[in-house]
């Protein structure tokens, strides 16, 4: 272009709107960031700072990257059940000693930890805009435990961009490093038995497929399919399991060292007229330790106008207990059979209910708190607990 | 201002009723026989987004992004409201303003033009309203009315750096020059993404369409009617690709002692440029170039056509009612 009016003109419009038809990045970041308080009644509580920044790269292409901090103190249940009697533990190192009074539940206040990951995800359109991949990569580190995890994904658009189909698989190799050693799985606390190993690994294989469906302008679903399987070492090594008898024993805990799970979701997200929107999803997962769940998940973001909203969020779980869950033995363990005594392998109903305010600033840029109460109940004493959940959030544009 | 229509044949079969995603207001989508017609009101116009074929809910959700888009860009950059950039620039009272990178590209545009008009066009001329209102009267201002309003003006007394401007007290920005051709060419490159097939945004008769094969046998392309001044559809253009944008309103001009005074002012004196056609049209690229380009032409005057004949554009041009 000699003419140099169109050629400055062509320049300027360029800088304007950005090269080409692809839609250019504004070169910013989109920065979530919330800190959530969660207590649990008189157990444990954590406090977790979070941020998720994302670059888009213009043509659809954008890299996440996401930094959590959990930071955890208190006391978690240890295995052992209510008994009318005060019971005495070795702490997790063997070293120390406490005592839990009669008719409480068995707490070890040692509980504290930090753990730290970060992740990263790349997402870059394909020929013709259609095809999407998906690169991640993530660690996540505490004291006891390391992890490393790569995932990739690819997303095909069908039906006018109507349906997006997603195939992704995820690896993940876990290193567990207990305190004082790995203990002998169904070995007797407190005896002077050497550790299994300084530390123990699993590897979990992640398979997902997801279907995104437009069902409408207002109404959108979305199906997935989760197949996990992991192997490797799975146990607990600071939770113990009670042989009733005339004198307390607690030992080890032992789970299988295999396990595959099979998950189903559904979600369905529907806008109103008003600009309200439902947002509703239900799971149903089920593995071959016995455990299944249904969870039920509904929220309601109500527009109140001036770019305030309420969203009142409802949540129901409950699942069924492992096959070598037992609340107490009744006899010293047989070798090679698996038990385990941690309320997160029993029956369990947990219910939250609570909600959310938040106002929108600008593009990109919002505030928001949200406040939860949760309920817990299951078979044993030490599965009832109580516990409140705040959270508040700003999201911006830098 | 109206002077071109999009033109699909208007044989409507289903109105459906939609309101957009939270942010938006109301628009309208009918089936037509070869596209698809979306339609709402913004930036003071109708809208109007055409896609090929007969797909009703790819033409809804098209609709709904450009309905989205054109509602945010006139909330972000309209200065009839007082909770946007350009409320928060003109309401500084002289003090520096905090600007976002969207708004920096579009006050580096109005940069541009300014210098290669020589400041005759100025996003700070908006002033001016005070002395002009061309409702086709013959209240023509005074030379002190309008040299009382001059003071106020002046894109080069406006700092501005990356992120930050300051403009003086008591003098206001306006992006009317510019905006809605900025949101017509930003509306079709996000239909464009979400369509993948032909579409074609039109706002007031400024318009762009992205190109690419119609669905169907028949390879064909948009007709557009370029209306004549005086009403009325003065040609049928075919345009496959590529943007037009107008400069000019024949409606809207004051008229004494049988002078005519057009609505085009140049910003160094504050008067029209009188013998300016009553309109240009002009097809380039993007609807930015073209409605630059009607824009710098009808500022050159008489010599608006030799201006585009030098620049080598596709363009049509309504001759000066006195000329």
């Amino acid at each position: 272009m000699s003419n140099p009016v169109r050629s400055r003109l062509a320049l300027a419009t360029a800088s304007l709107l950005g090269a080409g038809m692809a839609q250019a990045g504004d070169g910013s970041w989109q920065i979530d960031s919330s800190i959530l308080y969660y207590g649990e009644q008189d157990r444990v509580t954590a406090v977790e700072p979070v941020v998720n920044a994302r670059k888009d790269l213009g043509d659809e292409e954008a890299l996440n990257l996401k930094l959590v901090v959990d930071s955890l103190t208190g006391a978690s249940h240890n295995g052992a059940p209510v008994r009318n009697y005060a019971q005495t533990f070795s702490g997790p190192s063997g070293s120390s000693e406490y005592t839990v009074p009669a008719g409480e539940v068995p707490l070890d206040d040692s509980f504290h930890d930090t753990r730290g990951s970060v992740s990263v995800n790349w997402d870059k359109p394909l020929e013709n805009r259609l095809w999407k991949r998906s690169l991640g990569f993530n660690v996540s580190s505490e004291y006891d435990f390391f992890s490393l995890g790569v995932n990739g994904a690819l997303t095909r658009d069908f039906n006018k961009r109507n349906t997006s189909l997603t195939v992704g698989l995820g690896y993940e190799a876990d290193t567990i490093k207990p305190v004082g050693g790995v203990p002998v799985p169904l070995s007797e606390m407190g005896e002077d038995e050497p550790a299994q190993s300084a530390d123990e690994s699993r590897d979990v294989t992640d398979l997902l497929v997801g279907i995104t469906q437009v069902i409408n302008r207002s109404t959108v679903m979305q199906f997935n399919y989760n197949l996990s399987t992991s192997s490797g070492y799975h146990n607990d090594p600071y939770k113990i399991v009670a042989v009733d008898g005339e004198r307390d024993e607690y030992w080890y805990e032992s789970r299988p060292d295999a396990r595959t799970k099979h998950a189903f979701y559904w979600e369905t997200k529907h806008a109103l007229s008003s600009g309200d929107i439902i947002d509703g999803s239900y799971r149903f997962m089920t593995d071959d330790w016995g455990v299944s769940s249904h969870t039920v998940d509904l929220r309601y973001r109500w527009m109140l106008g001036n770019d305030w909203y309420v969203e009142p969020h409802a949540r129901w779980y409950t699942q069924s207990e492992a096959d070598f869950y037992v609340e107490s033995l009744p006899a010293p363990p047989k070798p090679g059979m698996d038990a385990s005594a941690d309320y997160r392998l029993g029956a369990l109903t947990d219910t939250t209910f609570g909600a959310k305010v938040g106002k929108q600033l600008g593009e990109g840029s919002e505030v928001s708190a949200r406040l939860e109460s949760f309920q817990q109940s299951g078979d044993s004493e030490a599965a009832d607990l109580s516990a409140i959940i705040f959270e508040v959030g700003y999201s911006f544009k830098w | 201002m109206t002077p071109a229509q999009g033109l699909c044949n208007t044989r409507g079969h289903r109105v459906v009723a939609g309101v957009a995603s939270m942010s938006a207001g109301p628009f309208r989508v009918q089936r037509e026989r070869d596209c698809c017609r979306g339609s709402f009101p913004a930036m003071a116009s109708p809208c109007e987004v055409l896609v090929a074929g007969e797909d009703l809910a790819l033409a809804e959700r098209v609709t709904a992004r450009v309905c989205d888009e054109a509602l945010r860009i006139e909330r972000k950059f309209s200065r009839y409201r007082d909770d946007n950039v350009v409320a928060r620039i003109n309401g500084a009272q002289g003090a520096p303003v905090e600007t976002d990178e969207e708004t920096d590209r579009l006050l580096g545009f109005a940069d541009t033009l300014h210098d290669m008009s020589g400041g005759r066009f100025d996003i700070t001329s908006g002033v001016l309203r005070g002395a002009w209102r061309f409702d086709g009267s013959d209240r023509v201002p005074t030379r002190a009315q309008v040299d009382a309003l001059l003071p106020l003006m002046g894109w080069q007394r406006v700092e501005r750096s990356p992120g930050r401007l300051r403009l003086p007290a008591g003098m206001e920005l306006d992006f009317g020059g510019i905006g809605k051709e900025y949101a017509v060419d930003r509306c079709l490159r996000l239909a464009d993404e979400l369509a993948g097939v032909p579409v074609l945004v039109n706002f007031g008769g400024d318009l762009a369409c992205n190109g690419g094969r119609f669905p169907g046998a028949s390879a064909r392309e948009w007709q557009v009617g370029v209306e004549s001044p005086d009403g009325g559809v003065a040609r049928l253009l075919g345009l496959r690709a590529g943007a037009m944008a107008t400069s000019g309103d024949a409606r809207r001009f004051l008229l004494k002692d049988g002078k005519r005074y057009p609505h085009i002012l140049d910003a160094r004196t504050g008067w029209p440029v009188m013998d300016a056609p009553r309109s240009v049209t002009v097809f380039a690229a993007s609807c930015v170039e073209a409605g630059s380009l009607a824009t710098l032409a009808m500022l050159h005057g008489a010599g608006a056509g030799a201006f585009l004949e030098g620049q080598g554009v596709r363009f049509w041009l309504a001759p000066s009612a006195g000329g």
